[in-house]
């Protein structure tokens, strides 16, 4: 018998299965909401001709010291670049592929290094064992009445022929210079993903950033995947598409390995890896539950913090990846502050969250270097 | 913090209280979403920018209200919006098999959790779901996911009753017709 609870619970199991607990929309709604605090004014004055001239000569000066300015997002962004291990490029990005045009959607009195006024240049960029952080400026660019930078700065496609899987990226973080000439918008990339710095130690990346109006959510880029390019026509008329070639050091991390397990509940849980690299703190933890403890990865979704000597545990709170198995699924987590290994002990402990905040399960591992 | 509180930051321009109301409501409010458009980035879209929207409009929420119901019916609404935009309807045509949904319901499984848990009868369910309107899932929806009354229902649609009345039974009738027993009470 087909009961309203049946079709409830049906409904409830199918979405569960295919929206999981961890997925995150906070980096792409804070970078908007950002956007929304720092609209791009629109100047309705009109300059006499020697007004312009001296205004074009101080954009000139200004933007050498701007080029250099450095936003540092997170607490292991700034140990990276604190270790001067972040690389400075300052690299305006190569002429565009196409520009059909629209003039009036660029500032006049911006520097011109590209098509319509606007110059991307990527600022800086890191690499290490967890992640790849980069940085762009777009100068030049006047948004549209209406619209939001969003609309028209597509997301970063990121590809190399390394087989490191990155893809396209939002950006993580968005700031307007409002009190820089050309107002440039900054925009903090971050992709989190493990790299095998034995295997690589440098990336060679190719990056393409449009600059839109955007496509319903592909980048220019990529609609060159093979698999996706019948379905994602290229919106036009775009201002550009701006590229970049450029190479990244990939900085080693520190592997502890530690295969401790414990179980409780049926429930078994081992800590395999944690790596420590200078921007961001790793683990890859897997739940075992082939016993009698039924285990629903969805409704069982792990709450896990990480403690170093005495200083105070902090929830991990960036997922990388999940791995399911029949019995075993496997998370790799972390939180982007870099932890010093030497501060012994490591504890992880974590939390069983069975379909809400009740009940906490605590297990505490220790792991010493 | 609790609701209040992030509410009450929100309004003082203080991005953390967004933060929490993301992290408690994100993941029902996507599966809302889902369950509406049948695409996830689609989905994705609509809860970034209803919670955006909420960071624009708070000083006109009132506070002594719960959060929760406003802002999925937000979701719903704004999901609706683009699933009629993005023309994505999909035509109501084949039935699912009778036979196949019986055996399911009738010898395999037993309690609503088993059947709920089948991923076959989850397939089923979520095909039907497809063969309805936008419009008929939406009810489907705020009915079965959001527990709604008919009454709330016809109070957050601004919708009368009746007609709210007539959209639920027409997508409850639809749903049981295309999942092919008469024999099921939906």
């Amino acid at each position: 018998m087909m009961t309203d609870e049946t079709l409830r619970q049906a409904l409830w199991q199918t979405v569960v299965n295919d929206i999981p607990e961890d997925r995150d929309l906070w980096p792409g709604i804070k970078a908007n909401v950002r956007l929304k605090r720092n609209p791009i004014g629109h100047p309705k004055l009109k300059l006499s001709l020697t007004f312009v001239i001296v205004l074009i000569s101080l954009i000139v000066v200004a933007t050498v010291a701007y080029a250099w300015y450095r936003i540092m997002i997170d607490p292991g962004l700034q140990n990276a670049e604190n270790k001067g291990l972040v690389v400075d490029y300052n690299q305006t990005s190569e002429p565009t592929v196409f520009a059909a045009v629209p003039t009036q959607l660029a500032q006049a009195s911006g520097p011109s290094k590209t098509q319509n006024g606007i110059t991307v240049t990527l600022n800086w960029a890191y690499a290490d064992e967890n992640r790849l952080a980069l940085q762009m400026a777009v100068e030049g660019f006047k948004l549209p009445e209406g619209a939001q930078i969003g609309d028209y700065i597509c997301k970063l496609y990121v590809s190399n022929n390394q087989g490191v899987s990155i893809g396209s990226i939002d950006p993580a973080d968005v700031q307007v210079l409002k009190d820089k000439p050309g107002q440039p918008i900054i925009l903090t990339y971050v992709s989190t993903q493990h790299i095998d710095a034995s295997r690589h130690d440098h990336l060679d990346l190719s990056m393409d950033l449009t600059i839109g109006p955007c496509g319903p959510r592909w980048n220019y880029g990529e609609v060159y995947i093979p698999d996706q390019k019948t379905q994602t026509p290229t919106p036009p008329p775009l201002i550009g598409n701006y590229h970049f070639n450029v190479t990244v050091p990939v900085y080693k991390g520190l592997t502890l390995t530690s295969n401790q397990t414990l179980i409780s509940d049926g429930v078994t849980v081992r800590l395999e890896t944690i790596t420590f690299s200078p921007s961001f703190t790793s683990l890859h933890i897997c739940f075992d539950a082939s016993g009698d403890q039924k285990f629903n990865f969805a409704e069982w979704y792990p709450q896990v913090s990480i403690q170093a000597g005495d200083k105070q545990a902090m929830n991990l709170n960036t997922y990388m990846g999940v791995t399911v198995g029949d019995t075993e699924s496997c998370d790799d987590m972390g939180i982007p502050v870099p932890i010093d290994p030497k501060l012994e002990p490591i504890r992880v402990i974590v939390q069983k969250i069975n379909a809400g905040p009740s009940e906490p399960w605590i297990f505490t591992l220790e792991v010493k270097p | 913090m609790n609701e209040n509180d992030a509410i009450s930051l929100i309004k003082h321009g203080d991005i953390n209280g967004l933060e929490w109301l993301v992290i408690t409501y994100q993941i029902r409010a996507l599966r809302i979403a889902y369950l509406i458009t049948r695409d996830i980035p689609l989905a994705e879209d609509i809860v970034q920018e209803a919670f955006v929207h909420v960071y624009e409009i708070i000083d006109q929420f009132d506070d002594r209200r719960p959060f929760a119901p406003w802002f999925m019916r937000s979701v719903v609404n704004s999901a609706l919006k683009k699933v009629h935009n993005q023309a994505r309807q999909i035509p109501f045509e084949t039935k699912v098999n009778g036979n196949e949904l019986e055996i399911l319901l009738g010898n395999k499984v037993n309690s609503p959790e088993d059947q709920a848990e089948s991923s076959e009868f989850q397939r089923i369910i979520w095909d039907a779901m497809g063969k309805l309107t936008p419009r008929q899932r939406a009810v489907i929806v705020q009915r079965y996911f959001l527990e709604m009354s008919e009454k709330e229902m016809s109070s957050e649609l601004g919708s009368p009753a009746g007609t709210v009345k007539w959209l639920l039974n027409s997508a409850r009738s639809k749903l049981r017709t295309l999942l092919g027993s008469e024999r099921n009470n939906l």
